[in-house]
């Protein structure tokens, strides 16, 4: 829809008040009329106009017309008027009881039904976000089964390479996206959290923060890889405080060297 | 026919009389249910009707209809369908009363705008609008704003200086603008619609309905207040 000037709203206000203008005109200007008393006063003064235009004719409808009008008028009251009537008169004890208990039902159920909206507000944002999160995890899986030669996969082993845990990281180099699955990982202990760990030129460089599951596994998305793989020669695993440390504080019990080539 | 006029009063009467001068309702005078309150204004009365009160829609009926006939009578054309529109008019401010906003225009222009807008849907569903664009110009007397359907010298008399007012801006105002206005107003054209009909830029058709507009309004500034609302 067209944005609207107030001087094109003002230009438009006498054919407005005539009735002259087009759908969408009239949708700008009846918006714009409840927040300017300017625009509101052109049209209002406009419309006098109007009536005075009108009141250059005159034609009396048949005196059938007043009648009817009048009675359809009658009709509409006496229709209303009786109920209230009845109600005055004719409504017994019970009766009163139960429009009572049905006003405290109605009561009820609003206030019930305010509750199940607001519900239903939480939900939709649980679900949104829920959402977004598996639409990253798609997005990430697929830059991974896309990365062909850019995608780089380290096996991280334990010291116990067959029932100990293990880790694989995937490492889209161009797209720099990465995602890890852990398994057989117990998970940190209370206060303790699992760092994984660059070792770039020798010096260790935090990638992510993370808890297994209390099945072991762990899938650690959004890893936070450097631009380039560049002096990148290990991938490593340590046990830390919960929310991780600037460096390492154990020594790793999960690594892997990372690979030169795919 | 006969003419009736909104309740206007006049310009150089004294502040305790411009809210008792009226013009009778011409053609009633034996209604069983008389306007007993003439010295109610328009929007008392609407704020009444809001209320379930049948005499002010009586009066209020009585002080409208004839300019709601003329202008459903001159869109649809035909005098049983103006009067279906006078009625459902009437009945709809009725209904809506308590809904009127009076920050938005007089009870006047909203009772017009209820009966504009259900003329232009009896034409709309009727399909008699098509017909009628086929129509000239010349179908519509160039200055039939400007000449009222009077036939009561008396009561041309006690019109009001305001009318007189108006009615000479009407004559006085160009034909391409006075066509314009009429077209649009009592005919129920869009400006498009007006610009199609007389084959002329759209852009040329709201200048003229503007500064038509605006010349009426100029005539009309020194009685703002004097109209009962």
């Amino acid at each position: 829809m067209k944005n609207y000037s107030r001087e094109e709203l003002f230009e438009l206000a006498a054919a407005y008040a005539l009735g002259a203008t087009s759908p969408e005109e009239s949708a700008a200007i009846e918006a714009a009329l409840a927040t300017s008393p300017d625009l509101a006063a052109e049209v209002a003064s406009f419309r006098d106009v109007a009536v005075s235009i009108a009141e250059q004719s005159a034609v009396t409808p048949s005196s059938a017309v007043r009648e009817q009008f009048l009675k359809r008028i009658g009709d509409s009251k006496s229709a209303a008027i009786p109920v209230q009537k009845v109600v005055e008169r004719r409504i017994p004890a019970g009766l009163v009881m139960l429009l009572a208990a049905s006003i405290v039902l109605a009561a009820g159920l609003a206030y019930r039904n305010g509750q199940l909206m607001k519900e239903l507000r939480t939900q939709r944002v649980s679900l949104d976000s829920a959402t977004a999160q598996e639409q990253k995890i798609h997005d990430d899986l697929n830059h991974i089964f896309t990365a062909e030669r850019d995608l780089r996969i380290v096996h991280l082993k334990s010291a116990d390479t067959a029932a100990g845990p293990g880790m694989q990281v995937f490492w889209n180099l161009k797209e720099r996206v990465g995602i890890a699955h852990a398994f057989r990982l117990k998970p940190a202990p209370t206060g303790r959290s699992y760092q994984i760990w660059l070792l770039v030129k020798g010096k260790p460089v935090s990638v992510k923060v993370f808890n297994s599951d209390p099945d072991g596994h762990a899938r650690i998305e959004n890893l936070d890889l450097p631009a380039s793989a560049e002096g990148v020669t290990d991938v490593l695993v340590t046990e830390e405080p919960a929310g991780g440390s600037p460096g390492p504080t154990t020594t790793p019990f999960l690594g892997g060297k990372f690979p030169a080539t795919p | 026919m006969s003419l009736l006029t909104l309740p206007v009063y006049v310009a150089s009467a004294p502040a305790s009389l411009l809210v008792g001068r009226m013009h009778p309702p011409v053609s009633h005078t034996s209604h069983p249910m008389p306007d007993a309150r003439p010295m109610q204004g328009d929007t008392e009365l609407v704020a009444a009707m809001a209320r379930g009160d049948e005499r002010a829609a009586a009066t209020f009926y009585d002080r409208h209809s004839a300019t709601v006939m003329a202008l459903a009578l001159r869109m649809v054309r035909e005098r049983a369908d103006a009067e279906a529109i006078v009625l459902e008019s009437f009945m709809q401010a009725w209904r809506d009363a308590a809904r009127f906003d009076a920050s938005r225009g007089s009870p006047a222009s909203w009772l017009l705008t209820i009966s504009r807008t259900r003329a232009l849907d009896f034409l709309r569903t009727a399909g008699r609008q098509a017909k009628r664009s086929g129509g000239s110009v010349d179908d519509a007397p160039l200055d039939a704003l400007a000449t009222p359907e009077s036939q009561s010298p008396a009561l041309d008399a006690e019109r009001s200086e305001q009318q007189r007012a108006v009615a000479a801006a009407l004559k006085g105002l160009p034909d391409n603008q006075r066509v314009a206005i009429e077209l649009a107003f009592c005919e129920g054209l869009s400006h498009s619609e007006v610009a199609e009909r007389l084959a002329e830029p759209i852009g040329t058709i709201k200048t003229r309905i503007r500064l038509g507009m605006i010349k009426l309004r100029d005539v009309l500034r020194p009685f703002a207040g004097q109209v009962v609302s």
